[in-house]
């Protein structure tokens, strides 16, 4: 079993060639719904932005629901029986990765594929990427710098803010 | 039924052939539903990703839309009946030579294409060819394709955006590129596209590449040193064809890789061709890369590229029957139904429903649903794999053949086992013509870029995430040239064969960087194919490639 604290998915975005392959990914492993977000800057670049899974994490303060809980082992895990569809997480969150699902009027967010955790495999989207651009990674003090530098880079559209 | 656990199996779209595990699902987990039939799993060997298609392959497996019994005239019929209707109807048209023509996918195995070629003979015709249009001028070269040689290469040009159409080529690609200072990743195409980012781009004018390789291998010749870009119309600058020719003398490992769809390159069979001379004439590899899962093994047993001659006898009233296997007439070849009254006998088999068919339709499988052996790109001959049991219903291209076969003659035939080595291709000749497009009428050219998915009726097409909210087909087009001509959200594309409406993409959602006076299809829709002409191996170019076209309000 992998720690959520203790790992942590890495975007490369000079490798990534947007072909939505992880999209299609999460899509077909979450019972037709896709659970990422993506980040758009006009015509340059169009990339998957993931979950987080931060230590003090706004969007589980923000949920009147306790839909969003932080797990022990670090995940942040959207329970979509209990959500209301109030969107106050969308607001809350400060890297827009959380969506509405506008079918079901819940919203979804990257749960790193727990049950795949749990047997020991990477998260979909990481195992399916064609360009090696996404990479489920241990944080240690290089990978840090490594992360800050990928998430000092990205910056999400908020969703309707 | 009993399914097995475990399923290792080829991917069934393209030429990639990656490696796929297919497990049952578990029902008891927060992810696979009991509605899912299979999870899929990338093979630890193969560190290549999967791409869009291949993701929606269990999707495609247990798809309602698949189609699981035999159809004929639109009404449902039973299969023994329509093997033995359709077979006395063979053993009458087929007394003379060359009445009957048959057109080959190229996802089937050696197999398949060895029964294929046997069918031919039994009902005396010649006739066969291989419907991937944009795959058969593949055919003709020799493939020096490899994995791991392309991620060592100091140098690799790419024709056509081959992140778009085989989007597990990027890794190797980029690991060349990132390996050393210095080496280089160099784009053509008529569009910008998803290889854009990371390589040194030269766009020309949709219709010109074949054109401006033509100047480029009479550079590198030594020929034409004098020549002014600018004059000819093709829309790069002088300095651009000498850095090629530069990059491509100066490499030591170099790669030229070409990649075509269906509706992209004008011209595709001679931009082969020169292309070929140009690998040989500066000491590169060349590597083609074609849009089925084997249309390189299938072509090469079928031995035969007879789709002109076929197209030729179908519009002037000298066939009486015509069968295609795994692919729907009607789509393959637009503008079929015009022509459809010319038959005496239609048959298709395919993989998802379609409503009025014209004749026989056969519910065929998946690739991952049988068992048989095909050609790698690297041309070696490798097992497709476990087969999952097909949908029921459906059945083989092979079997359906082989049951055809024994309805006529009596006898059964197999094909051998173990795989078949194919034979080699055929040489084809060049043809340097750059096509003319734009007009006063037509001041538009209307191109294909890459899919991300499109199989047979369009249906899938629609129920893709990020299509699902287009509902029909959409279109790019220049930012700045929209906003000059004033168009709203939507607009009619008329060419001289069709007209559709579209939704205008916003660019936002393109990666394509679109020149001006190019209209851009990132999607297949049944209607858009009506848009191109059916003409195909005209003047030694396979088209359909790009179209003129007009826009209206």
């Amino acid at each position: 079993m992998i720690d959520a604290r203790e790992t942590r998915i890495v975007l490369d975005i000079d490798r990534c060639i947007s072909c939505h392959a992880c999209d299609v990914a999460c899509y077909e492993s979450h019972s037709n719904k896709c659970n990422l977000t993506r980040a758009k800057f006009d015509i340059i670049a169009d990339l998957p932005l993931h979950c987080k899974h931060c230590t003090e994490p706004s969007c589980v303060e923000a949920c009147p629901a306790e839909a969003l809980l932080r797990r022990e082992d670090g995940l942040v895990y959207h329970n979509s029986f209990r959500c209301i569809g109030c969107l106050s997480c969308t607001y809350a969150c400060p890297f827009g990765v959380l969506k509405a699902v506008r079918v079901r009027h819940i919203v979804s967010k990257c749960d790193l594929c727990f049950d795949r955790l749990d047997e020991g495999r990477e998260p979909r989207c990481v195992e399916t990427c064609t360009s090696g651009a996404l990479s489920y990674i241990p944080i240690t003090d290089e990978d840090e710098r490594e992360r800050d530098r990928v998430d000092g880079r990205i910056k999400a559209k908020p969703w309707r803010r | 039924m009993s399914l097995a656990e475990e399923y290792r199996t080829k991917c069934p779209f393209c030429s990639m052939q990656d490696d796929l595990i297919l497990r049952r699902g578990n029902p008891n987990s927060a992810l696979f539903g009991k509605d899912n039939l299979f999870g899929l799993y990338v093979d630890e060997r193969n560190d290549r990703g999967l791409c869009p298609r291949g993701n929606f392959t269990t999707e495609l497996l247990t798809s309602p839309y698949r189609l699981r019994n035999v159809m004929v005239n639109g009404k449902p019929y039973g299969m023994d009946d329509a093997i033995k209707e359709c077979s006395s109807i063979l053993k009458e048209i087929s007394k003379g030579k060359n009445e009957v023509a048959i057109l080959m996918g190229g996802n089937h195995s050696l197999e398949e294409a060895y029964l294929a070629r046997e069918f031919c003979n039994q009902l005396n015709t010649e006739l066969i060819g291989i419907f991937p249009f944009e795959d058969e001028a593949l055919l003709s070269v020799k493939n020096d394709f490899s994995f791991d040689e392309i991620s060592s290469s100091d140098l690799v040009f790419t024709i056509g955006d081959i992140f778009s159409h085989s989007p597990t080529m990027a890794k190797p690609i980029i690991n060349a590129r990132n390996k050393k200072r210095g080496n280089r990743l160099l784009y053509l195409d008529i569009v910008g596209g998803r290889v854009s980012p990371f390589a040194s781009n030269y766009i020309v004018r949709p219709g010109y590449t074949a054109y401006f390789l033509s100047i480029l291998l009479d550079f590198i010749k030594g020929k034409k040193k004098n020549i002014v870009l600018e004059k000819t119309g093709i829309g790069l600058s002088s300095p651009s064809i000498k850095e090629i020719e530069t990059a491509l003398k100066e490499s030591n490992n170099g790669w030229i890789i070409f990649s075509n769809i269906y509706g992209h390159f004008a011209n595709s069979l001679t931009i082969v061709g020169l292309l070929g001379e140009i690998a040989r004439r500066t000491d590169n590899h060349f590597a083609v890369v074609p849009v089925a899962q084997n249309s390189l093994g299938v072509g090469r047993v079928i031995g035969k590229f007879g789709n002109e001659d076929i197209m030729n006898r179908l519009m002037n009233k000298k066939l009486k029957g015509m069968m295609s296997f795994g692919g729907l007439l009607p789509e393959l070849l637009t503008g079929f139904n015009n022509y459809v009254d010319n038959l005496s006998f239609v048959l298709s088999t395919t993989i998802l429903k379609y409503e009025d068919f014209p004749g026989y339709l056969f519910p065929t499988t998946l690739s991952i649903e049988k068992e048989g052996s095909i050609v790698s790109l690297e041309e070696e001959v490798v097992s497709l794999g476990d087969a999952v049991p097909p949908v029921p219903g459906a059945v083989s291209d092979g079997v359906l053949i082989s049951n055809l076969m024994m309805e006529i003659s009596g006898k059964e035939i197999k094909a051998p086992v173990g795989g078949l080595m194919p034979v080699d291709g055929k040489s084809r000749g060049l043809h340097y013509a750059p096509q003319a497009f734009e007009d006063e009428e037509f001041p538009f050219t209307l191109v294909g870029i890459g899919l991300p998915y499109h199989h047979s009726n369009g249906e899938i097409s629609r129920r893709m995430a990020w299509n699902i909210e287009k509902g029909g087909p959409y279109l790019f087009l220049n930012p700045s040239q929209k906003k000059k001509l004033g168009l709203g959200r939507t607009v009619t594309v008329v060419t001289p064969y069709s007209s559709c409406e579209f939704e205008i993409g916003s660019p936002s959602e393109s990666p394509y960087n679109i020149p001006e006076g190019v209209l851009a299809l990132p999607t297949h829709y049944p209607e858009t194919r009506e848009l191109f002409p059916i003409g195909v191996d005209n003047d030694g170019m396979l088209s359909p490639g790009a179209v003129k076209a007009r826009l209206e309000q």
